[in-house]
């Protein structure tokens, strides 16, 4: 049933329809994780309209995974994205994501990139948004390893999550 | 040298202010800005000028002290008219001199000879430079929209205050004629109380994948993106078109929303609501560019405190402002438990129907207040109403915290598309109930260096 999702789903994006392309779109949250890996082949490709129609597909499903209990496996595909394997769109995005889905299992891989200079100030905004206590532990352990020029930047991130309204303190 | 007023216009404009129980600006017919009463080069009130192509052009002073842009293009065409403004306003002085130019606002702020700044920059900075700027002592001009997220318009706000700056956001619907028409007619019961206010817009403007490549020599790439991500240089994302991208200006929603919802707030009293508000949001997107603002989006905002709805629609139905008229390019109806309004526009043009305009205000009503000037531009009325305000410091028509509350809604939307689902913020606390994952969206991350 999934693969049968995510074929149609492909067959959508590849359609060259802007109604089929956003019924994809559309429909991206509800095929969910297991679609991530195909998105990701497409945004790997030249197809231009398919690439901005997965990256879209991409967007819908991590920023939807957030509040379902889906946050954990999506973030969980999206860190298999963000390596120096990848392109920097794919990664850039994936990144950015996971700001809104990571949790404390995805912060050592995220925190990786910091050495990444192609792709650090995306793990660090990431890792300045994502809530709990591994991620800042982890820009903290970063201040103290990444070389002195990019120091300030890490130390910002870690004054905003001091400072900020805070993602974890809802009203009730 | 600049001089006193010629002694008639003196006496005219005392007279009109004297019966609006204001004090008019001393504006010399020169359009250089004096402190109030006073005309002596001392007391002129020095502007400097960030952002200098569209919309930043039209708030040039003939005797800047600074323009500011990171393009070179941009910059050579707001020297050109500088020179042209001075030309026109007749009158060549030595110390007139030539605006420094530069390309990092840091240095304009700097300079202690500036006390006043227009920021018409795209809008991923527009929070940056107005908090830095009122840290820096100047009173601030800053374009709509307000600012990006949540956390943004606070900052800003409390900026302001704590620096006792005059910060006026561009919503010049505030100095229209015609919303000032319809806020008296709906607020003196013209409608009855409203319920339903309907927006619509035409969509956003489409475009084509553009060309990754080096950025033009004359342009910093860097200091255009500033706080946002790292993108490659593309063509399609600078100057006007940075509006379709969600990295900077998010659409229509927000940059032409921020003027339909505040002038709606204006028209309805709706300025000081501090409820629950719901938000849903759906939207369509290109996949034919990088323009990622969804083109097209339906929203819905409920205020379940005073029993409003409010919905936004992109085309959506346009109407006429009267029966056999024809419909607008974009505005919003108002509907009211005893009748309806139609009002188009909502920034610098702005109508309404028949029945508001021939409205007068009962003895005893409300009357709303719409700045004096000589000019028919609203914009130029508008940028009046910020000049008193440097001189008398008393809060202008959009002050910031009227531009924050005005975009908080737009904000909303674009988070409720993001997730989306519906989702319920409370106004009052400036978070979202019961949702860490909305929250998530009250803040930002900056690249470095740029923080709040």
């Amino acid at each position: 049933m999934e693969t049968v999702e995510i074929d149609d789903l492909l067959e959508d994006i590849h359609s060259g329809n802007a109604a089929r392309r956003q019924a994809a779109i559309d429909r991206a949250p509800s095929v969910g994780t297991a679609a991530i890996p195909a998105l990701a082949e497409v945004m790997r490709g030249s197809d231009m309209p398919a690439f901005r129609t997965a990256q879209e597909c991409l967007r819908a499903i991590g920023y939807w995974a957030g509040r379902s209990k889906a946050a954990a496996p999506v973030a969980s595909e999206l860190v298999k994205l963000i390596g120096k394997d990848q392109p920097y769109n794919l990664r850039a995005d994936a990144l950015m994501l996971l700001g809104f889905v990571a949790s404390d299992a995805d912060v050592a891989l995220i925190a990786a990139q910091l050495d990444d200079a192609e792709v650090r100030e995306s793990a660090r905004m990431a890792l300045e948004r994502i809530p709990g206590r591994a991620a800042g532990k982890a820009l903290s352990a970063a201040a103290e390893s990444v070389p002195d020029d990019y120091r300030p930047a890490i130390q910002q991130s870690l004054m905003h999550k001091r400072t900020k309204t805070g993602p974890a303190r809802s009203v009730r | 040298m600049p001089g006193p007023q010629p002694k008639e216009e003196i006496t005219r404009r005392q007279l009109i202010g004297v019966a609006a129980g204001l004090a008019l600006p001393a504006i010399v017919p020169e359009g250089i800005i004096y402190r109030r009463g006073r005309t002596s080069p001392a007391d002129r009130i020095v502007f400097g000028h960030i952002g200098c192509g569209g919309m930043g052009s039209s708030h040039i002073q003939p005797d800047a002290a600074a323009l500011c842009d990171v393009d070179d293009n941009h910059l050579a065409s707001a020297l050109k008219l500088v020179e042209e403004r001075r030309e026109k306003a007749g009158r060549k002085s030595a110390a007139w001199k030539t605006p420094a130019l530069v390309k990092d606002f840091r240095r304009l702020l700097d300079r202690k000879d500036i006390d006043a700044v227009t920021i018409a920059t795209p809008d991923h900075w527009h929070a940056i430079m107005a908090v830095m700027a009122c840290q820096a002592g100047k009173d601030v001009y800053t374009e709509k929209p307000t600012c990006k997220t949540i956390e943004e318009g606070r900052v800003m706000v409390n900026a302001a205050r704590r620096h006792k700056r005059i910060v006026q956001v561009g919503m010049q619907g505030r100095s229209h004629p015609m919303a000032v028409a319809a806020a008296e007619f709906v607020r003196n019961g013209g409608i009855g109380k409203v319920r339903r206010v309907e927006i619509w817009h035409p969509e956003n403007l489409k475009g084509v994948f553009g060309e990754e490549k080096s950025p033009p020599p004359e342009l910093d790439w860097e200091m255009w993106l500033g706080p946002a991500r790292w993108m490659p240089y593309n063509p399609d994302r600078v100057h006007f078109n940075f509006r379709w991208y969600m990295d900077y200006g998010e659409g229509f929603i927000r940059d032409r929303g921020n003027h339909a919802l505040s002038t709606m707030n204006l028209i309805i009293g709706n300025d000081a609501y501090d409820g629950l508000i719901h938000c849903e949001a759906t939207g369509k997107v290109q996949t034919y560019s990088w323009r990622d603002a969804p083109y097209a989006m339906e929203v819905k905002w409920e205020l379940p405190a005073r029993g409003l709805t409010i919905t936004w629609s992109q085309p959506g139905v346009p109407k006429p402002l009267d029966p056999g008229g024809q419909p607008g390019e974009w505005g919003a109806n108002y509907y009211g438990e005893e009748d309806s309004l139609v009002v188009f526009g909502g920034d610098g043009g702005c109508d309404v129907s028949r029945k508001a305009k021939e409205f007068k205000v009962p003895p005893g009503g409300v009357h709303v207040y719409l700045h004096p000037s000589d000019s028919p531009d609203p914009t130029q009325r508008h940028r009046e109403n910020w000049y008193d305000c440097i001189r008398t410091r008393k809060l202008p028509v959009a002050d910031i915290d009227l531009g924050r509350r005005a975009v908080t809604l737009c904000i909303l939307s674009v988070i409720a598309y993001r997730l989306r689902r519906k989702v319920t913020f409370d106004a009052a606390k400036e978070r979202f109930v019961g949702d860490d994952e909305a929250n998530l969206f009250l803040s930002t991350p900056y690249r470095y260096p740029w923080k709040l």
